[in-house]
């Protein structure tokens, strides 16, 4: 992350732990001082742990859900229930099964929710929490106990042998409760620094992307879903069990915004940052309410409040925290080589098999949108290690040909092959892992992460496939990622700017790391889509000799309106007109032939 | 209502055009409570019930059933109220302005319309026809600063289950879930609100964009 505490830390892997621990700790001893008692700290921890799951979600994957009341009801309502009926004795045990149990709906739940995206996605998770509260409050009553909850939870008792530890009200509950935290903080700070955490902040960034450099992301969406989803089964669970009593509110939408409204007072994207914006509401509640009896006035301070962090300040109390403290600022060793440099790294997908047949091919491939035919009927072959220009006026259809090629979009008619093997329809993911990478026309970068976090993104598409779980695996335990990242930089000429957020690149550095997003996949063919648009000559310069570097073992498929560069780069020519293939052939076979002078270069001809 | 939109879009919401979804959901939300609170503190936490205009009280015979005079009259009033918004949108300039600023709001604005001015009126009619509908939905209902909660989520559910960006869509969606809500109702009451969840999940199941819908509008 380039952001937040959870990026400034990184140096240091284990700060942000130990001061939470020592935090945690000195508090028995600090609290009883200014009035605060051990409920309201333990009530802090829980929804701070609710929060950790609901910040992996939101700050980091970019889904705002306010339904989360379903699966902190539905992990509370699993444990109490085990554990009043008897069903089962260790308060352990009922606690993994409650959190399991809302990791499981929460999969069926992000199932439906994630076919829609933004405010939709937003409302569909409030539409089906309701449903959750609906359930409980009658037809699942006998269960629930409906309107009344779930009294009488027992408090937890571990038996270590020599030992029997009982948990009370007290400071005792509030240890066992920070036991919990400190243990869900942990995990959680691993999976926001695993290979899947970046793929997570990538999606945040650019979703279309991250699924065109190689990542299933509906895949990974439903991961965070379903992290989210266990850390509030968790939660829910610890509440009713810190209260005695599971509550019926547990399912309100007024828990969901309650989570949501304490994740940005805390700052999002910060992991602690909930736990921050639960002490300022839960503080702000017991003062107010109880102690002074503004009854109105403590919600409508914290909504005040809640907007102007919005409008002003995105990233919260700890946001802004860090924005005033320099040293915690954005960490420039981001990937630590934990790994020594292994040379001898397989580059699989880059060594040409020349057997004759054309690696990339493209059978009568057409695209009707209604009446307006963007490609009709196109043949189309490039050999392996083969450099081919695509040229053609505006509208002649280029960029719908690449886009079916990379699998964006699906062809009315025809087929594409990949070495023989059929590739049509197969989506941009899949077409990505095959080993076909595009650049994009108009930038397509991670704007919010650094140029060396970009690059990161595909080559762990390449290096770890299109899905993985590997939520507690450090990023530098991933063989060969920083060598093979360290290699792109240097072959961009980026390793000097590999820390700099990509929001303060200069234009022509932008366009190279588009193209280096597309090169970090190890694609063989590789198309690029106007890759010099809108350079400076010295920029164009610099860029077409990186384009002849990176054309080493690879074929290259080049879609460009600078006519010097593709009759100096390429070896044959395609000119597409009208959606069709006009002609085909060597720089000067093109050069010399009369239908591309009258339809291409006709206005020329003619002044 | 009309003033209270226009303050709030020049003040706060213009700014969040630009920015992402997630923002614009969170700044109305935080609105939104502020708003409720506010009211909370002027007319203060208990329920109220208003009577229907006299001339509107009573039943009113149909034949093979009666039914109460005044919720005749609002289904005559949103039914003239959609009338009345179909043609503004659909036979208006300033409808064709708006449906093709929702497209690109960026080329509308270069092609020499404030489309932003436009914005700011739909914004203010839109917080009007809240404020409206709050008022004649009062008599049918109790009254409490935060009633707006379930019809916000039902009003979404309207326009999943009809489709994003289309006013047919809109119509047929709430008219379904009216009857899914009161056909469920005349089986068990407490499965009314479930059924209305199940039949979104379904149709975003068999067909995401919703009945009516057209493929990415989002």
């Amino acid at each position: 992350m380039s952001d937040g505490v959870g990026a400034s830390l990184l140096r240091r892997p284990w700060l942000a732990e130990g001061v939470t621990v020592v935090i945690l700790a000195l508090v028995p001893s600090v609290a009883p001082i200014v009035g605060v008692d051990p409920d309201l700290m333990g009530r802090i921890l829980i929804w701070g742990l609710f929060g950790l799951g609901f910040d992996l979600l939101f700050g980091y994957t970019g889904l705002l859900s306010f339904g989360q009341s379903a699966f902190f009801g539905t992990g509370g309502f699993i444990a109490a229930y085990l554990l009043t009926q008897n069903l089962i004795g260790n308060v352990l045990l009922a606690l993994a099964i409650g959190t399991i149990g809302a990791a499981v709906v929460g999969v069926a739940v992000g199932l439906i929710a994630l076919r829609r995206t933004g405010i939709y996605f937003a409302m569909i998770t409030v539409a089906i929490a309701e449903t959750f509260f609906f359930l409980e409050n009658s037809p699942l009553s006998a269960w629930t106990g409906g309107e009344n909850g779930l009294p009488g939870v027992p408090n937890p008792q571990f038996n270590l042998g020599f030992v029997v530890i009982k948990i009370g009200s007290g400071w005792s509950m509030y240890w066992f409760l920070a036991v919990v935290f400190v243990l869900g903080f942990v995990v959680a700070r691993r999976i926001a620094r695993s290979p899947v955490g970046r793929v997570l902040s990538a999606i945040r960034d650019n979703p279309l992307r991250a699924a065109a450099v190689g990542h299933a992301v509906h895949a990974y969406k439903l991961t965070a879903f379903t992290v989210a989803a266990a850390y509030a089964g968790l939660a829910g669970g610890l509440l009713g069990i810190l209260q005695g009593y599971m509550p019926p509110e547990a399912f309100s939408f007024d828990t969901s915004g309650q989570l949501v409204i304490q994740t940005v007072i805390g700052g999002a994207g910060t992991l602690i940052g909930p736990t921050i914006g639960a002490a300022v509401w839960l503080f702000a509640h017991d003062i107010l309410l109880y102690g002074l009896g503004l009854e109105v006035s403590w919600r409508l301070g914290l909504g005040i409040i809640f907007v102007l962090l919005v409008c002003l300040l995105r990233r919260g109390i700890v946001g802004g925290v860090t924005a005033l403290v320099p040293r915690l600022g954005p960490s420039p060793e981001v990937l630590a080589p934990i790994i020594p440099i292994s040379g001898e790294r397989e580059r699989r997908r880059q060594i040409p098999v020349a057997n004759g047949q054309p690696i990339l091919e493209a059978r009568g491939l057409s695209k009707r949108y209604g009446g307006l035919i963007a490609n009709s009927n196109i043949d189309f072959a490039v050999a392996e290690g083969e450099l081919r220009g695509i040229i053609g006026p505006n509208g002649a259809g280029k960029s719908t040909f690449f886009k079916m090629l990379t699998g964006e979009v699906a062809p009315t008619e025809g087929q594409i092959f990949f070495r023989g093997h059929e590739i049509t329809h197969r989506g941009v993911t899949e077409v990505c892992q095959i080993g076909l990478s595009k650049s994009y026309q108009i930038n397509q970068l991670f704007v919010k992460l650094t140029v060396r976090e970009n690059l990161l993104i595909p080559a762990l598409a390449e290096s770890r496939g299109r899905f993985r779980l590997d939520l507690l695996r450090g990023i530098g335990r991933v063989p060969g990622l920083e060598d093979d990242v360290e290699q792109t930089l240097a072959l961009l000429d980026l390793t000097s700017r590999a820390d700099v957020p990509v929001a303060d690149l200069a234009y022509g550095e932008k366009r190279r790391l588009e193209i280096g997003l597309a090169l970090a996949t190890a694609p063989s063919v590789l198309l690029l889509d106007e890759p010099l648009a809108g350079m400076a000559p010295q920029e164009r310069a610099e860029t077409v000799r990186l384009l002849r570097k990176i054309r080493d073992g690879r074929t290259v498929v080049l879609v460009e309106h600078d006519m010097d560069a593709v009759f100096d780069l390429a070896e044959r020519i395609t000119v597409l007109y009208e959606g069709r293939v006009l002609a085909e052939g060597s720089p000067s076979e093109i050069q010399a032939n009369n239908f591309v002078q009258d339809a291409y270069l006709g206005g020329v001809h003619a002044a | 209502m009309l003033a209270v939109g226009l303050i709030l879009e020049r003040g706060i919401i213009r700014y969040f055009y630009s920015r992402p979804a997630e923002d614009q959901i969170l700044v109305t939300f935080g609105i939104g409570i502020v708003i409720v609170e506010l009211v909370r503190a002027a007319f203060g936490n208990l329920s109220k019930m208003v009577p229907p205009p006299a001339a509107l009280a009573g039943i009113t015979p149909m034949g093979f059933l009666i039914y109460p005079t005044y919720r005749i009259a609002v289904s005559g009033i949103a039914a003239v109220t959609l009338v009345v918004l179909y043609l503004v949108l659909y036979r208006t300039r300033i409808g064709m302005v708006v449906r093709a600023g929702i497209e690109d709001a960026l080329m509308v604005n270069m092609l020499g319309i404030n489309v932003y001015r436009v914005f700011l009126l739909v914004f203010g009619i839109g917080a009007m026809a809240a404020g409206f509908a709050g008022i004649i939905n009062a008599p049918v209902v109790s009254l409490t600063p935060d009633m707006g909660d379930n019809i916000l989520v039902e009003t979404f559910v309207v326009v999943v289950i009809g489709g994003v960006g289309s006013f047919f869509g809109a119509v047929v969606g709430g008219l379904l879930s009216g009857e899914i809500l009161s056909l469920t109702s005349m089986v068990n009451p407490a499965y009314s609100e479930v059924m209305l969840f199940v039949i979104m999940t379904l149709v975003l199941v068999v067909r995401p964009q919703g009945l009516l819908g057209v493929q990415g509008r989002e």
